[in-house]
């Protein structure tokens, strides 16, 4: 069947099991009745979500401070009564007893839910482009070379930067850049090159400045590039993931990028050299070919593996489960139980049933996840 | 949503490494889409009809990488007058793209071009007997353009909209001044289902020997020669050359395309008439 | 009083000379189906422009028929404007204008319109592929291709042919290909094969004869002929025409325009008009009709071939390199 038209399904049915899975110290623990995303955050946050307009006062209360996603409002009435500031606050019931106390009142300025970190206050909005951070591993792909740095583009508000000073030069690690490497600067990274890199810092008006200092970052090659939405990715522990691909593909690396660009590539062993197994040793060989453009050859068998989990990581993504090393192995590997079902059982979904998306995918994603949960009710059988 | 300006879009190319990870993988058989898809396979899509009240036929369909097309169709009554160009202009065709300025002046001249091929027998239905015509008009509205190429979604969403399109019935005679009947219920339809059906266009791109449909950007950005042919009822009406593509293509290479784009024409028109059927 | 200060007009009105035309005879199609019309082309008449190349095809025998004239000037490769983005490769605009006056019916306007703006886009399709871009990096190549006279066809208001496709603009299109392919190669562009266009179309054959032997008899645009059209529904004979011309009268049921490199046995670019059925005897309409096209534009090709080639080598006769005198008479190249 090479094509199929649905009629549009009410946005409820598309949603997924679990939309909140941004906690990064969240993990995958499993209740009573085995459906383990969505208990582990019930369990997290027993209180329900606070949900904030644009507008709507949070809070009046002066001892939190304001973050991402608020305004102080100055309140004027502050000094004559704290009536009509309470009657807007009927959603913020816990600060709603402060009034006029001198100070402003916070105001959400994004829709999204409220998050308090300590003192600090702010409203993170449930979809917007992506604000980069200081440690955010990134895949980014390059928009225009300046004379002594390339502008990045990272998905987010502002194009990020990556200086010339701050990559690997070929011919040893610490080599202080030159003019002829100024004069080279294509050699490194041309226009539509992508590369992974971290966010070093940020400039005044938010825009990340990238480095790629480091063996992991760097050029990309031998893969394929996939884009999910912004919020897709959630900051982990992890970003770089290795995972076995089926039918003798061999290793298959996945760079999550924070920002939603997200890389699939066969896994590039970096060849020891004969004779030294020194650390500067490997990486001077490794900096020779590190910005070349031209791919090792891969099998055809790695590049389906590679194109099935692109799928999977697009997949998960739009039925927001939340990408880890964990679900994604899960999910990948009921992937390929389908395609064997697939082939095995009705004919008529044989061909393309690789292809994960619509209901196919959300089918092999809470296979994934029942998967992982069985996984986790084993493990937690034997703890016990 | 609004169009999405990120190097999707803004034509930065994409790195000499994926353009040759995705060549390769295209040209090998059998051929490794990077979503894994048979080459003939199409993305899935959501698609409704007669969704709007005041026009005479319309059509909503969302494409898989979040493209959304609407079209509406009004039929207006013309006098006829010899001024004007004659039947090819009882039937007008407009695209706007939400977002863009520049209309891009493929997409409407397909539509028109393949609507008005000569023998479609659609401008006879027109006629309202012997001084006045139905004027209709087709106006596509693109609210988000897919990533890849807008024109199979665009014809797609047309086909639909035109074969849900219904006249209100004549009831005068051909001399007088048209009167037309009240009830709707009896409306004539513009496409009968026996008659030859308004026209599709697929895009197909051609990389090595392999043949795609439904390709995405990646994929039109590695093709020899990207074709969009336009089908109506096991006929080609029309075929043009996109933008894209990096070189030449052998003739027999076109030939198998054309061929080819019959066969999986079939299938979507079928898809198509199925749409609306299980309300 | 009368006016001073004006020249006046005869207070008696006069009647507008009336010349006298030659368009009492009827415009007798010699040609068969399959003869191509002779091709004008010379290169380098634009000095300005880096390359430029002139394409006219022959006056008919009503001289106040129009025929196709156009002209097409290459510059470049010149640097990109700064305010553009790094480009590995050279940009190829193609743009092609119509001027106000080229067209037999209503007078064009000076904006682009949609037509202009669709054959710039396949005019630029079809030479991209020829150039070899990879050679010039950072710069433009701009070609601008003006239609000073056309033979109408253009699915304009009034053109009323509403028996069969319009070949007028495909016309076009494969006549600016071939002359802006000419103008590439005179302005010293590294191509990889020079671009020659060709229309070819289908039409109904007439009672089972060949077609050419009734072509001759009164079959004028004017007419009315959707009766004959009707009248022959039933006869399912098809046959090829090449180059069409829309002065022809033939009712074409498809027509299909190609960019073809003859060297390269290569398409840049297919266009086709008009429902071509897959049926039919066995012989497949769309492969016969690009087919044709791909035939017409093989024997285009070997015009500009000696185009290019005479202007070469009368360049190396003024630089004294060649005494004797070079081929082709005096431009005007033959093509039988």
């Amino acid at each position: 069947m090479p094509i199929s038209i649905l009629p549009p399904q009410p946005a409820q049915s598309r949603l997924p099991p679990d939309p909140d899975s941004d906690h990064d110290d969240e993990k995958v623990t499993l209740n009573e009745d085995g459906d383990f995303v969505r208990m582990a955050s019930s369990q997290k946050r027993p209180k329900a979500i606070s949900i904030v307009t644009p507008g709507e006062i949070v809070t009046s209360d002066p001892q939190w401070m304001r973050g991402h996603g608020t305004y102080l409002l100055q309140s004027k009435d502050s000094t004559t009564d704290g009536s009509g500031s309470d009657a807007e606050m009927e959603d913020g019931a816990d600060t709603a007893a402060v009034g006029g106390s001198g100070g402003g009142s916070i105001v959400a300025t994004v829709a999204g839910t409220v998050q308090k970190v300590n003192k600090l206050l702010s409203v993170k909005p449930l979809r917007a482009r992506y604000a980069p951070e200081i440690g955010d591993l990134v895949v980014g792909r390059i928009m225009e070379v300046q004379s002594k740095r390339w502008k990045v583009d990272i998905n987010s508000t502002l194009t990020a930067h990556l200086l010339l000073s701050s990559i690997n030069l070929p011919g040893g690690i610490l080599r202080k850049r030159t003019s002829t490497d100024e004069l080279q600067i294509r050699s490194f990274f041309s226009e539509g090159d992508l590369l992974v890199a971290e966010v070093q810092g940020l400039f005044q008006d938010g825009a990340a400045s990238l480095h790629t200092r480091s063996l992991k970052y760097g050029k990309l090659r031998n893969g394929y590039f996939l884009k999910v939405k912004a919020g897709g990715i959630v900051r982990g522990k992890s970003h770089i993931i290795t995972l076995e691909a089926a039918n003798g593909a061999g290793e298959v690396d996945v760079i999550l990028g924070v920002n939603g660009y997200v890389w699939v590539s066969k896994k590039v062993t970096l060849q020891a050299p004969p004779g030294g197994e020194s650390i500067t040793r490997l990486e001077e060989e490794a900096s020779e070919a590190i910005y070349s453009n031209v791919n090792e050859d891969i099998a055809p068998a790695t590049r389906r593996e590679i194109a099935r989990i692109g799928n999977c990581v697009r997949a998960m993504v739009s039925w927001n489960v939340r990408v880890d090393e964990e679900v994604l192995n899960a999910v990948y590997l009921s992937a390929l139980e389908l395609e064997e079902m697939g082939i095995d059982g009705e004919g008529s979904i044989g061909s393309g049933v690789e292809y994960l998306e619509g209901e196919v995918g959300r089918i092999v994603v809470l296979a994934g996840m029942d998967r992982v949960s069985s996984a986790n009710l084993r493990a937690g059988g034997m703890v016990e | 949503m609004a169009p999405l300006q990120t190097s999707q879009q803004t034509g930065t190319p994409l790195s000499p490494a994926e353009l040759s990870y995705l060549h390769t993988s295209l040209t090998l058989t059998p051929p490794i889409r990077p979503d894994s898809r048979t080459p003939t396979q199409f993305r899935p899509l959501f698609a409704e009809s007669d969704i709007l009240p005041s026009t005479n036929g319309s059509a909503r369909m969302i494409w898989g990488d979040g493209g959304e097309c609407i079209v509406g169709v009004k039929a207006e009554v013309e006098k006829n007058s010899i001024s004007s160009g004659g039947p090819r202009d009882w039937i007008e065709t407009n695209v706007e793209v939400s977002g863009q300025r520049d209309d891009d002046a493929f997409l409407g001249m397909t539509v028109a071009e393949s609507l008005l091929v000569p023998g479609s027998g659609v401008l006879e239905r027109l006629v309202l007997g012997e001084r006045f015509h139905w004027k209709i008009f087709v106006d596509i509205l693109l609210l988000t353009p897919p990533l890849s190429h807008p024109a199979t979604l665009l014809t797609l969403t047309t086909y639909l909209a035109l074969r849900n399109t219904f006249l209100p019935k004549l009831v005068s005679e051909a001399a007088e001044d048209p009167v037309f009947d009240d009830d709707w219920g009896n409306g004539l339809p513009l496409y009968p289902v026996d008659r030859i059906p308004p026209p599709i266009t697929l895009l197909v791109v051609n990389v090595g020997e392999n043949i795609f449909f439904d390709p995405t950007r990646e994929e039109l950005a590695v093709g020899d020669v990207v074709l969009a042919v336009s089908i109506c009822e096991k006929k080609v009406v029309g075929v043009r050359t996109l933008e894209g593509g990096s070189g030449g293509v052998k003739r027999e290479a076109v030939k198998r395309v054309i061929k080819e784009s019959c066969e999986v024409a079939e299938e979507v028109f079928s898809s198509l008439n199925g749409v609306g059927e299980g309300d | 009083m009368t006016d001073r200060r004006r020249i006046n007009g005869p207070a008696e009105g006069t009647t507008p000379p009336v010349f006298l035309t030659s368009s009492t005879h009827k415009p007798v199609i010699k040609r068969s189906p399959t003869t191509l019309r002779k091709i004008f082309l010379k290169t380098s008449l634009t000095p300005p422009a880096t390359g430029s190349a002139f394409l006219e095809l022959p006056t008919p025998s009503n001289p106040s028929t129009p025929t196709l004239k156009l002209t097409a000037s290459v510059y470049g490769p010149r640097p990109l404007p700064s305010s553009t983005t790094f480009s590995p490769d050279a940009r190829l605009t193609a743009e092609l204008k119509f001027s106000p006056f080229s067209t037999p019916g209503h007078r064009r306007g000076y904006i682009r319109d949609g037509v202009e703006r669709d054959l710039s886009a396949q005019l630029s399709i079809a030479l991209e592929k020829s150039v070899d871009v990879g050679k010039y990096p950072k710069s433009a190549i701009d070609v601008f291709v003006s239609v000073l006279d056309c033979e109408g066809g253009l699915g304009d208001a009034g053109d009323g042919n509403d028996g069969g496709v319009e070949v007028g603009l495909m016309g076009v299109v494969a006549g600016a290909i071939s002359c802006a392919s000419a103008a590439i190669a005179d302005a010293g562009i590294e191509c990889f094969d020079l671009v020659a266009g060709g229309v070819a179309g289908l039409i109904r054959e007439r009672g089972g004869v060949v077609e050419e032997d009734h072509v001759g008899e009164g079959m004028e645009a004017g007419e009315d002929i959707s009766g004959a059209r009707h009248g022959e529904k039933k006869n399912r004979g098809i046959a090829l025409v090449l180059d069409p011309s829309p002065t022809d009268g033939y009712i074409i049921l498809a027509a299909a325009a190609v960019g073809y490199m003859a060297a390269r046995d290569e398409l840049t670019l297919v266009w086709t008009k008009g429902s071509m059925g897959r049926e039919g005897d066995g012989t497949d309409e769309v492969e016969r009709l690009v087919d044709g096209a791909i035939a017409a534009a093989t024997s285009v090709r070997l015009v500009i071939n000696e185009a290019v080639k005479e202007r070469l080598l009368l360049g190396l006769k003024e630089i004294g390199l060649i005494k004797e005198k070079a081929g082709g008479n005096d431009g005007d190249i033959v093509m039988e």
